[in-house]
């Protein structure tokens, strides 16, 4: 009886786990094969900006850019080697916290940043990703656009 | 070597040449009140607007093109709907004082009054529609130039803040009713965007649901 409870207990994380299955991020996050575009809601405290961003795979890392919908330069990145730059950074977002926190978060999603168990992120079968930075409170949501 | 083919790459050159924008000419004093009288006059005239639009994106950062399309209303009464249809939804509504910004996954709405920025942005979309503003010389420098058949309006912010997004804004109006038919947006590191109307239809009836923000 006695064995047949910590077989069960044994087995209990296997159950569950099958209950409900991990949703481990795989990273990179954004769709590897040529341009992958998205729809961008971010969002920090009461802030919220949207925009549209356009992620390229190029050799030896990624290489990005934000836009609003109307077109509007928000940020360009790159991320190589282990470290992510924010370039062309508009006005309101042009401060080195901002910028520091958003490179470090896109490194994540790129896979070229480390993993500091800070951050919480998902992709959705419908390509959907989802990524929320703890330590500083910030939700982003990619949502996969066509050309 | 025939001397036809020592010339090809010059008529190429001379074709290509042809196939490109037109160059501006800077206007005359003259011209410049002319252009500056009808396009008033046609902005007068226009009650409401209603048209389709092609935004194209250059980034230069990755060497590819952001396209994507809408519709555009515009009411006189101070009222713009920009509506994106593909390959995104965005939604902006001024309406008056207040301005609605949604997507598929937010929607927020916003007092003009509470952002410079804002007021910045609603003053730019609004002169590219109706093409007032062209005198405003607190906003900006305004340099007008001939190009072919239309006219251009190059408008370079004075403000600091409008600098820092925006090198220089470029209204194309053609000759035929004296409305803008592109916009092109220049940004400091060099990239561009550029926005055409087409399908026009002037003064429509639109109605107040159309630019609905509660």
């Amino acid at each position: 009886m006695r064995r047949s409870l910590l077989i069960s207990l044994a087995l209990l994380p296997l159950l569950l786990a099958s209950c409900f299955p991990a949703r481990e991020l795989r990273r990179p996050a954004f769709d590897g094969e040529g341009t992958a575009r998205y729809h961008v809601l971010i969002t920090a405290r009461q802030a919220e900006i949207t925009g549209v961003m356009v992620v390229k795979r190029v050799p030896g890392g990624w290489r990005g850019s934000m836009v609003n919908e109307f077109g509007v330069k928000a940020f360009d990145f790159i991320a190589e080697g282990g470290r992510c730059r924010l370039l062309n950074t508009i006005p309101f977002l042009d401060k080195w916290y901002i910028r520091r926190t958003i490179a470090a978060d896109l490194a994540f999603l790129c896979g070229t940043g480390r993993d500091d168990g800070k951050r919480l992120a998902e992709r959705r079968d419908d390509g959907v990703i989802l990524l929320r930075d703890e330590r500083r409170g910030i939700k982003y949501l990619f949502q996969p656009v066509g050309r | 070597m025939n001397r036809k083919y020592f010339f090809l790459p010059f008529l190429l050159l001379l074709a290509h040449a042809g196939g490109r924008a037109q160059p501006l000419v800077p206007a005359t004093g003259d011209e410049r009140r002319v252009m500056l009288e009808k396009i008033e006059e046609s902005s007068r005239a226009m009650t409401s607007l209603a048209c389709d639009f092609v935004q194209e994106k250059d980034l230069s950062i990755l060497d590819e093109r952001l396209v994507s399309t809408g519709r555009m209303y515009y009411r006189r009464d101070n009222r713009l709907r920009w509506e994106y249809l593909a390959p995104y939804l965005y939604t902006f509504v001024l309406n008056d004082e207040k301005i609605l910004m949604q997507t598929g996954m937010s929607r927020e709405v916003v007092d003009v009054k509470s952002s410079k920025l804002f007021r910045e942005i609603v003053k730019i979309m609004m002169s590219s529609v109706n093409g007032r503003g062209l005198t405003d010389a607190k906003s900006f420098t305004v340099a007008f130039y001939r190009a072919g058949a239309a006219w251009k309006v190059v408008l370079v912010p004075v403000q600091r803040e409008t600098r820092k997004v925006f090198s220089a804004i470029e209204l194309t109006f053609n000759t035929a009713d004296y409305t803008v038919d592109e916009v092109r947006m220049d940004e400091p590191n060099g990239d561009a965007t550029l926005i055409r109307l087409s399908n026009k239809r002037f003064n429509a009836a639109l109605d107040d649901e159309t630019f609905a923000i509660d």
